[in-house]
């Protein structure tokens, strides 16, 4: 979420493998290359925004490679962090807002797609988030509340409320 | 026509999974991440977007002001099971209701809380924000101090983040977000978003030690140094640390003008956390049907019907007669 105007000569990858560990490097390169592609399809579902999700995924791996010696399970971690950071980004609604509004996507999906994704990029930050967890990655109530740090019932809760209100809004 | 649960289900999962698989996938910055963190040289200019960034900046550069990192002259903070484990000075404890406007500029002896050891501890490797992990009853004691007062003219519209503790020591954030009064409630449109972030020592500048808001504007918030992390005339972020805490305030600008989000910020209080109303649920501004200052604080968005105004702590900021911010901690090097 922040962007560096970095010295010149920042070492490139290669150059910070061997400056710390070049396993270590191989490591997260691996991780960056299995895992980039979902978060970044995880990360477009929350934001509403392709672009968003890019950043977001970034920094969620800039934040992984300070803290993945402490990591156990960079996977998770990482989806934790793009579903946090997402929210994040939602917050600046009125910027959001601008963005749906002028925004226009190629409408090439049946109209159902498009009228469900619209609705859907309408609920707030939290209900998008369950749902997108629950029927996007198929988490359980309990591994949904694990990522979002809440109880099960909240996300229960949350799901029905979401759910009602597409629902509503559907008809 | 209304369509069946099922229809709703099935037409969810196919636009999800759709608009998933349509994701146009680059290449990615791979030597970006994998750089950035371990970049300690000298980094010339940092345009910090986030709260999250901004808040460690904020840390960085309070660390850099109240000085090194030699712990023996701060004021170790009570701790214990279920009591406050935040609130540093004598003057802290005092019945004062709440932190008001301090008049200091940064340079001045910041109150620091000191750094308690904690397993979460690590160093330099601390990332402050960026994962979440759920902080125990005993991290989150005495922590609803942190709760500001809903600004007049807002509405509680959730709290977004839950309290959560993070990689960092010592360190807890809380997120509440607020809508405008005059919107259609629950719409979080035009909503702000206040971080108040329990700063555990400099520690939770973390790789953002040398970093320094050069590229942001200074400006005064509650007659405090703060800085614009972030305005693209649509949205502006500013933050300042008051009382130990580092504070972001978040929301729509118009034009860029950040005149009316630090007049927000000018009229925010925090909680003081000895005030026995603090503690008591009755103050909690938490959505109804969760928990105050518990781990069960849900990050459910509710709408609140709580009035704009007078709030609680506008009602407390009125009824408190001493000018003196008693509930500021007092220099702590």
């Amino acid at each position: 979420m922040y962007s560096l105007t970095q010295d010149a000569d920042v070492p490139r990858l290669a150059e910070r493998a061997s400056a710390k560990a070049g396993v270590d490097a191989e490591t997260f390169a691996d991780v960056y290359r299995r895992c980039r592609p979902g978060l970044v399809r995880l990360g477009h579902l929350l934001t509403g925004s392709a672009a968003a999700a890019e950043d977001v995924v970034h920094d969620a791996f800039i934040g992984f490679a300070r803290t993945k010696s402490q990591v156990s399970d960079p996977a998770a971690y990482l989806r934790r962090s793009v579903v946090n950071l997402s929210m994040n980004v939602h917050r600046r609604t009125t910027r959001e807002r601008r963005h749906l509004e002028t925004v226009t996507e190629p409408i090439a999906d049946p109209v159902e797609v498009d009228e469900t994704w619209l609705l859907v990029r309408q609920l707030p930050p939290r209900q998008r988030a369950v749902l997108v967890l629950r029927f996007y990655l198929d988490l359980s109530e309990a591994e949904t509340a694990r990522v979002l740090g809440c109880r099960p019932g909240t996300v229960k809760s949350t799901t029905s409320r979401a759910l009602a209100k597409l629902k509503e809004t559907m008809s | 026509m209304t369509p069946s649960d099922d229809e709703v289900l099935a037409r969810l999962r196919a636009a999800l999974h759709t608009v998933a698989d349509r994701t146009p996938i680059s290449g990615g910055r791979l030597d970006d991440a994998w750089a950035a963190p371990g970049a300690k040289q000298s980094r010339p200019v940092v345009a910090i977007v986030s709260a999250a960034a901004a808040v460690a900046a904020i840390a960085a550069v309070t660390a850099v002001v109240v000085g090194d990192r030699t712990t023996a002259s701060r004021s170790v903070l009570p701790a214990s099971e279920g009591g406050a484990g935040v609130s540093g000075s004598p003057a802290a404890q005092s019945a004062t209701p709440t932190i008001t406007a301090t008049p200091s500029p940064v340079a001045s002896p910041t109150p620091t809380l000191t750094a308690t050891p904690s397993p979460l501890l690590a160093g330099d490797d601390c990332v402050p924000i960026n994962d979440y992990v759920i902080a125990s009853p005993s991290e989150l004691a005495g922590l609803t101090y942190m709760l500001p007062a809903t600004p007049a003219g807002f509405v509680l519209y959730g709290a977004w983040g839950t309290i959560s503790s993070n990689q960092c020591a010592n360190s807890v954030t809380w997120y509440v977000d607020y809508e405008p009064a005059s919107d259609t409630p629950g719409s979080g449109l035009d909503a702000i978003q206040v971080t108040v972030t329990k700063v555990g020592g400099d520690s939770i500048a973390g790789g953002f030690s040398s970093a320094r808001p050069v590229a942001s504007t200074p400006i005064t918030v509650n007659g405090i140094q703060g800085y614009v992390f972030d305005n693209d005339s649509g949205f502006a972020l500013i933050g300042w640390t008051n009382g130990g805490a580092a504070i972001t305030l978040g929301g729509p600008v118009s034009g860029g003008d950040i005149k009316s989000l630090v007049q927000v910020a000018d009229s925010l209080t925090l909680l003081s956390p000895n005030d026995p109303r603090i503690v008591a649920p009755a103050d909690c501004q938490v959505p109804p049907g969760n928990v105050c200052g518990g781990d069960t604080a849900s990050p459910q968005p509710a709408v609140s019907t709580d009035a704009p105004s007078p709030s609680p702590t506008s009602a407390l900021v009125a009824a408190s007669s001493s000018p003196t911010p008693l509930a500021t901690p007092s220099p702590s090097r």
